[in-house]
This record gives C-alpha cells, sequence and structure tokens, in this order.
C-alpha cells in the first residue's frame, strides 16, 4: 500500500474508533432522572394531619427528585393575594400542584385560568366536576356511613344523636357527613345537626366530620362526660388520647402519608407521561380504644416517632 | 462450490500473500488476545467492584452494628445500674426508689422513654418519669412482662411498640424498645421477683440508621427482629401502606454474610448481621443498579483502551508485516525474470532478515553461476558443432584428391603437361576454397566456384559424358553458404546420373533468393532413383549400396541442419528414367552481416 492509501486507512480507522466510542458512549449512558418542581397549596391547619402528609410527600419529593413548595392558604388572604402567591408558584417554575384544600374544586373553577399546562392533583377529595383532573382521594362518604354504623352499633335507644355542622365549602366533610346521614335514617335514627355547647345532654352521641371538629367535641365534653360518646376523624395526638381515655368510641383515620406520597407520586407519573391513574382511593381504618394498640393499628395512629 | 469461489477471490485479491497471511494472522491473534484480555479484564474489575461494595457495605453495616451494640449496652448498663445499684439495695416495704429512678432517667433521657420496676403480680412499684400507670391496663398482659419471666436470665428486648401502661396526659405517646428483665426485690427482708422496664426512645435508634442509609453507597439498611419481623426500615409506612414490598423474613433467615438474591425482579446484594444482645439482624440491600452504574463505566474504559490497543496494533501489525514481506516481495519479483529465463536478471539482496540477505546472496551466486554454465555449454556446443562440422567436411577431401591426382599422373605420363597444369590449378583453387582458412562459412561466389573448379576437373575425367550448366542469380553471391555443399551433390549427380550417358548426359546447377531464403538445386537427367531409395537418402544408417565415401548427401544435409536448423537443408526430386534434382535450401544471410556477428568464432 503507498504512504497516500495508509494515511487515509488511518484516517479513516480513526474516525470509525471515535464514532463507535461515541455512540458506545452515548447509548450506554444512564438517562438522567427529570426532576419537577411542584406545589402544595393548603388551607389545613390540623399540625398531625400536616406533619403526616408532608412526610408523605417529601419522601415522595425524594424518590422521584422533585422540589415541593408548601404554600398555606389562610381565609384573611384576599383573591387578589391568593392570585400573587399562584402567580408566582407559576414563575418559579411550578410545574404541578397539589391541593389539599377543603373544596378544589371551587379552587379550580377560579383559578383554571392561571392554570392552563400544569397537572393539578387534589388531596383526599375526588374531583366531581372536574374528571379531567386526578385526584387521590378517600371515599368520604363511605367513611361518613361506617363510622355512623359505628354509632348506630353502640347506641342506646335513648341516646341522642348529634352531628356536628359541617362548613358548606368543605367537600370532604360534606360528602363524610352525606354518608352519616345516610347511616342513621337507614336505620331510622333522628339526628341534630349543630355545634356542639356547653349544655350538652349527658346520654347524647356525638358525630364528628373532620378532626378539629373531633378535637373541639372533645375539649366541650372531656370533663363533663365519662364515657365514649364521640365518633370522629382523625389521629391527632389529642385525639387518640382522648380514645385512650374512653371519650372517644371510634375514630377514622385515613392513611394520610400515603395520600401524600401517592400524591407526588402521581403527579410525577404525569408530568414524566408515565402511566398513571386518573384517581387513586387511599383507604382508611375505623380504630377502638381495644385496638388502638394493636401492632398494625399503631402504625396508623401514631405515624410520627417524637 | 464456495471453496472454488473463496480460492478465486483470495488469489484475485492476492490475499494468500506472504504480507497478508502474516498481518492477518497477528492481527487475529492479537484480536483473540485483546478480547480475552478485555474480558479478563472486566470481569476482574466487575468482582473487584463488587467486592469493594460488598466491602463497603460490609464496614458501614459492623459500624451501625457496633453503634447499636453500644446503644443497647448503654441500656443495658442503665438497667444494671437500676438493678444492682439501687433495687438490691431498697427494701420496697419500706423504701421509695423514685428518686433514684428520677436521677437516672435525667442522666440519660435523651435515649430513656421511662424507666419503671413492677412486681410479680403487675403492681408498680416505682417508675419515672411518670409515676402511675393506667387504671385499666393489664401490666402482666404486656408482652414484655411475659418475656420476661420467660428469659429468666436474660435480659429481653422487644419490638418497637408505642408505650401505653403509664397515665401521661400531655398527650405524647412515644415508640420505644422495651428493655425488660427478671429482678429480686427485696421485701421485709424476702425475696421477691419483679420486672424491671427500662424504654429506650426509639427515636434513637431510628436516627442512627437514618445516619446510615445516608452515608450508604446507594443501598439502604433495615433492622429486623431475629423473625424477620422489620423494626426499622427507611420505607416502613411504604411497606405497611402495601405500596412496597421487602424480602425481610427471607433476608433475616441468611446467615451472616453477603448473599446474591433476585427480589420483585431485582438484582442485588443483601448482606445481614446479626446484632449482638438481641439476636436482631441488621440487613444492607444493595441493589445491582446501584453498583452496576460503576460498571457502566468500567465496561466503557475496557472497551475504549481495548480497541484503542486494537487499532494500534493493527497498524504495528501491517507495518512489521510489511517489513517482513518487503524484502521477501522484492526477492520474489527479482526471482520471476529467472523463471522467465532471464539469466541477466539481478537477485535482491538489499534488505530484510539476514536470511533474506543470505537467500539473495546465494540466489544471486547461482545466477551468476548458471551464467557462466550456460555460456560453457554454449561454447562447448558451439566447439562440438565445429568438431562435428570438420568431422563431416574431412570425410569428403580424402577419395576426390586421390582420383584427381592419379589423373594428374597419367596426363603428365602422358606429357599432356597443358592439360595437367589446367588440373593442378584448378585443383589448387579447389584446395583454397576447400580449406578456406578453415572458415566453416563462405560466399555463395565461392561456392559456386568451387563447385565449378571440381566440375572442371571432373570434365577432364569423364570427357564429353556430360555438360554442366551453372544458372546462378547475381543477387546471391554475397550470402553466405556452409562450405562444400555443392560439390557433394554434383560428384552424386556424376557418379549415380551420368555413369550411363554418352555424352547426352546433362546436369543444371541452379542458385536463387525466393521467400527470404536462398535456393540452389542439382539437376541431371540421368536414371533417377525410386521413391524408396528417395525416401532413405537422407536418413542415418541407411542401407543403400553407394560408391565413393557415400557420405555426400547425408553429410550435406546434416551440416546445414547443424548450422542453420532443421528447417533447412537438402530435398530430393528423383523420377526413374528421368533424373533426379537436389535442392539445398539455405537461409538468405549475407555474408559480411554474418562475419559481423559471429566473426573471430570461425
Amino acid at each position: 500500500m503507498s504512504r497516500k492509501q495508509w494515511e487515509l486507512l488511518l484516517a479513516g480507522m480513526a474516525l470509525l474508533f471515535i464514532m463507535g466510542i461515541s455512540i458506545y458512549r452515548y447509548t450506554s449512558r444512564i438517562p438522567e432522572e427529570e426532576s419537577y418542581r411542584l406545589s402544595v397549596f393548603s388551607d389545613s391547619n390540623d399540625h398531625n394531619t400536616k406533619s403526616v402528609l408532608r412526610q408523605g410527600m417529601e419522601r415522595a419529593s425524594r424518590d422521584f427528585h422533585t422540589d415541593l413548595n408548601f404554600i398555606m392558604f389562610t381565609e384573611e388572604q384576599t383573591q387578589e393575594e391568593k392570585e400573587e402567591i399562584i402567580f408566582r408558584e407559576i414563575q418559579r417554575g411550578s410545574q404541578g400542584f397539589l391541593l389539599h384544600l377543603d373544596n378544589p374544586d371551587a379552587w379550580i373553577e377560579k383559578y383554571s385560568h392561571m392554570l392552563e399546562g400544569r397537572v393539578v392533583l387534589a388531596l383526599e377529595v375526588a374531583f366531581y366536576d372536574q374528571p379531567d383532573n386526578p385526584s387521590i382521594w378517600i371515599n368520604n362518604e363511605k367513611m361518613g356511613y361506617e363510622l355512623a354504623m359505628e354509632l348506630v352499633k353502640g347506641r342506646d335507644e335513648n341516646q341522642n344523636v348529634v352531628l356536628f355542622k359541617t362548613k358548606e365549602h368543605n367537600k370532604k366533610d360534606y360528602l363524610r357527613s352525606m354518608g352519616g346521614k345516610k347511616a342513621l335514617e337507614e336505620n331510622g335514627i333522628v339526628w341534630e345537626e349543630r355545634e356542639v355547647t356547653d349544655n350538652e345532654k349527658e346520654n347524647a352521641l356525638y358525630l364528628c366530620f373532620n378532626q378539629s371538629a373531633t378535637e373541639q367535641t372533645v375539649e366541650m365534653l372531656k370533663d363533663k362526660i365519662n364515657r365514649e360518646c364521640i365518633f370522629g376523624v382523625g389521629n391527632s395526638e389529642k385525639n387518640v388520647y382522648y380514645l385512650d381515655k374512653g371519650v372517644i368510641h371510634t375514630l377514622a383515620v385515613p392513611d394520610e402519608y400515603m395520600i401524600g406520597y401517592m400524591g407526588v407520586k402521581n403527579i410525577c407519573d404525569r408530568l414524566s407521561f408515565r402511566e398513571s391513574s386518573q384517581g387513586m382511593e387511599i383507604d382508611y381504618i375505623l380504630v377502638s380504644k381495644e385496638e388502638l394498640y394493636l401492632p398494625e393499628v399503631q402504625k396508623r395512629m401514631f405515624p410520627i416517632v417524637q | 462450490m464456495i471453496r472454488k469461489v473463496f480460492k478465486k477471490w483470495v488469489k484475485k485479491k492476492q490475499y494468500g500473500s506472504i504480507q497478508f497471511t502474516i498481518s492477518a494472522s497477528f492481527t487475529l491473534i492479537s484480536l483473540i488476545c485483546m478480547g480475552s484480555i478485555g474480558l479478563i479484564l472486566y470481569s476482574k474489575m466487575v468482582s473487584n467492584t463488587e467486592e469493594m461494595t460488598v466491602e463497603a457495605t460490609g464496614q458501614l453495616l459492623n459500624q451501625t452494628s457496633v453503634n447499636l451494640e453500644t446503644y443497647l449496652r448503654n441500656m443495658m448498663r442503665i438497667s444494671d445500674s437500676m438493678y444492682y445499684s439501687v433495687i438490691k439495695d431498697k427494701d420496697i416495704s419500706t423504701d421509695n426508689m423514685d428518686s433514684e429512678m428520677n436521677l437516672l432517667y435525667e442522666a440519660n433521657k435523651d435515649n430513656l422513654v421511662s424507666i419503671a420496676c413492677f412486681k410479680e403480680d403487675g403492681e408498680l412499684v416505682g417508675a419515672a418519669p411518670i409515676a402511675s400507670v393506667k387504671g385499666e391496663v393489664d401490666i402482666i398482659s404486656q408482652e414484655w412482662f411475659g418475656a420476661a419471666n420467660n428469659q429468666m436470665e436474660n435480659l429481653h428486648f422487644s419490638t418497637p411498640h408505642v408505650q401505653n401502661i403509664f397515665d401521661d396526659s400531655s398527650y405524647r405517646y412515644n415508640w420505644v424498645v422495651s428493655l425488660s428483665r427478671i429482678v429480686e426485690l427485696t421485701r421485709r427482708g424476702t425475696n421477691v421477683r419483679g420486672v424491671l422496664l427500662v424504654d429506650m426512645n426509639f427515636s434513637s435508634i431510628e436516627q442512627l440508621f437514618k445516619k446510615s442509609n445516608t452515608m450508604g453507597n446507594g443501598g439502604y439498611m433495615y433492622l429486623t427482629d431475629s423473625k424477620g419481623s422489620i423494626i426499622y426500615h427507611p420505607r416502613q409506612k411504604l411497606i405497611d401502606g402495601l405500596a412496597e414490598k421487602e424480602n425481610n423474613t427471607v433476608n433475616a433467615a441468611y446467615e451472616d454474610g453477603s448473599h446474591k438474591e433476585n427480589f420483585e425482579g431485582e438484582r442485588r446484594i443483601v448482606t445481614v448481621k446479626t446484632v449482638g444482645y438481641t439476636g436482631w439482624k441488621i440487613i444492607s440491600v444493595t441493589p445491582y443498579s446501584v453498583y452496576s452504574l460503576n460498571f457502566a463505566q468500567i465496561r466503557y474504559f475496557v472497551i475504549v483502551i481495548i480497541s484503542a490497543a486494537m487499532f494500534i496494533l493493527f497498524f504495528v501489525n501491517q507495518f512489521v508485516s510489511a517489513k517482513i514481506a518487503d524484502p521477501i516481495k522484492r526477492l520474489n519479483d527479482s526471482v520471476k525474470g529467472l523463471e522467465n529465463g532471464n539469466l541477466d536478471v539481478v537477485i535482491y539482496e538489499g534488505g530484510g532478515s539476514d536470511e533474506i540477505q543470505h537467500l539473495g546472496k546465494t540466489l544471486n551466486s547461482v545466477v551468476v553461476q548458471l551464467r557462466k554454465l550456460m555460456d560453457k555449454i554454449v561454447i562447448e556446443q558451439e566447439e562440438k558443432r565445429r568438431s562435428e562440422l570438420y568431422a563431416l567436411q574431412s570425410q569428403i577431401n580424402p577419395h576426390f584428391l586421390y582420383n584427381t591426382l592419379d589423373s594428374i599422373v597419367w596426363m603428365i605420363e602422358g606429357e599432356m603437361y597443358t592439360e595437367a597444369i589446367h588440373m593442378v590449378t584448378h585443383l589448387a583453387r579447389l584446395f583454397r576454397i576447400s580449406l578456406s582458412k578453415g572458415k566453416t562459412v563462405i560466399t555463395i561466389k565461392d561456392e559456386i566456384d568451387h563447385a565449378k573448379n571440381y566440375m572442371n576437373i571432373q570434365q577432364f575425367r569423364y570427357k564429353d559424358k556430360f555438360q554442366i550448366f551453372f544458372h546462378i542469380a547475381p543477387e546471391i553471391y554475397d550470402y553466405c553458404t556452409v562450405k562444400l555443399i555443392l560439390q557433394p551433390l554434383l560428384e552424386n549427380a556424376i557418379y549415380y546420373g551420368m555413369e550411363y550417358m554418352y555424352g547426352d548426359g546433362e546436369i543444371n546447377v541452379k542458385g536463387e533468393k525466393r521467400e527470404g531464403d536462398i535456393y540452389m538445386s542439382v539437376e541431371d537427367n540421368g536414371p533417377g532413383m525410386t521413391k524408396e531409395i528417395q525416401g532413405d537418402l537422407l536418413k542415418e544408417g541407411r542401407k543403400i549400396p553407394t560408391k565413393g565415401s557415400g557420405v555426400g548427401l547425408l553429410n550435406v544435409h546434416k551440416r546445414i541442419q547443424l548450422r542453420y536448423g532443421e528447417e533447412y537443408g537438402l530435398t530430393i526430386e528423383s523420377q526413374p528414367d528421368e533424373g533426379t534434382k537436389v535442392t539445398i535450401h539455405i537461409p538468405a544471410i549475407l555474408y559480411e552481416d554474418w562475419k559481423k556477428e559471429k566473426g573471430e568464432l570461425e
């Protein structure tokens, strides 16, 4: 072979070598994990729920390389202030919104003009009016129904039933009360729907559909009544204490941690165009005093290691 | 068929050449060697990485185990302190141990949740920080209480649980690991059994494992009891919520050390270490995907190195094989000339290895020897030919000389001096040409003159028996011929053709140039000969009765062929009773040209 041919061959082989290495490098590289920015809007003041829910979301954010920003909406904030907050989140590059709100439907309706191109997911409540938006939801109506049925089982004939009045705009409370009322109606039980007062009767039974309502009821009745008369929701430390004490008969406790975790996971799956469900139902448990310290119940009732 | 095509292709592409053979062999061997080295290197590096990962995991596991054991020992020390320093010195019927308990609690409250001592029947003796238990709680039915009773000699560690025996109005519930043991209480001088409970804060264990998990290499570590129930897992809540699974029961059954397993479609290395005092198992899980990240880099590194080495080797192979093969090729090319019969070729001996140079030199000397031998053979052949020619020529002269001299003698005796003078003159001329200073090739003119002189002499002897006519084209006079070829033909014509002629004998000598060759013929009108005789005349060893020396025609024929080649010579045409014509066919070569070419050889 002539010198020129050798040089051409050398150049050709060098080029092939470089191309081969580059192709191999490219095809064997580990694709970088996508990372996202999400905003979590909450209007819940319940510390315990927030903590457990937040733990779940933070666990998911580590697993799915997500940056979470937690924003608290209060009743004192004006419409403009809320829009400003949302706008700021969008400017930050937030790609999805997790709503832990009393009425996520209304929120969506109010701010839909700002949410274009972003995934919105509600926690604990199904979107009935926004079928395209995913939810991580609890069957609140069923929970209310079953809680009420516990009341029915433990009720004596002469005991009155008081339903803690729920806020109209609170969707999950509304659904739970619907369920509760249905159970009572089916069993021919008459109830009162009102707030708990200082003048409560000894033999009443109280049905509360959210944690704060349960705590308020406990606070009102703890020193007056020494029997299990409250059927409530939520595993706050106070509620659990009075369940243990024998003031609360039954608590309905959803798996807040899984709600938080699955919420973030679902949004990340959608943003990555991975297969994801439109909605996911998270279970709840009904716990009585006798079951409180069962190993499987303990993990749900006492989620935080102090 | 395929083999034929392959062989044809190989031959066409010169893939059978030595350079290709050397290059291809070296390249193939290099490929196999480098491929093997690459594989071995990769396997070794992978196995080393695995070992390093296992070792690193093992070290972290050991450290975690040491930390956990230290923590547990600390708790045991607290229990021992409480027992041996406080309880043993107290009489529970009279003494109160609350202050010591509180002191001990305060000193260790970072890790302690509570300390309590119970009688055998479950009655509280003392506790810190909360000194009262719930009324509805049955102490005896508590798992830690029963376990302590069952393991009388040993300390018992419970699995994590929420402690619910104390009447704490602060809404606080703590996850604890209960360390319980049977103790000897003194009541009114008698020993009674009791149970000492030390509740350790589970958060301490949790923090210890969280720290280990953040220091880990991408895997994680968790803690189970001896039966495999999870005590701590970084993803406990997801496992409890059935979002994930763990192979805890199987892992806990492994012996201490590293094990490979496949769980939920994921390959992983599981390292197990048993914690002292408790029988708990610390299990470290390293998914294959974590350390296979390194494998990809190792693979890339090995491929790059091997490819680069192959790349360099390929060119080194080409260079080395060319260096080796090039002198051989040049030697081969130079030998090809030799193959084609060219002895003037110079064999390549310039470069290459010592062997090739030696081969070239040897071949060169062989060629030189060959040339010398060839020259020698040529000379010898030439000498031989000349000798043959001389021998052949020497067969003719004596017989005629004798007869002519006889004729001259009787002429002198008959006082025919003029005729004798003519005869001697012609004879002299005849011999002059015959000798021709030793030449075997003369001009046609000389040959014709020789023939004429001969015929002059013969006509003296054969008075008027025949006539001789010469019809020679003048243009052929300057061409050369082998000497003494006409005379034997004329001799035969006289002896065989004119013998029975009485004055009407005729001999015609013709000479012409035709188609680039010279044709000279001697034709007589004698009796002719049969075809059989005609056919045998030019054969060696023939049995034909002859007169004279008998070698004339064959002699001439052989001499012409010796000189000029077998396509030349004599042809005989004869018809019985009509005559005979003998034709000489020689090439037309000018005498001057012949002299220039051969000259001095004659």
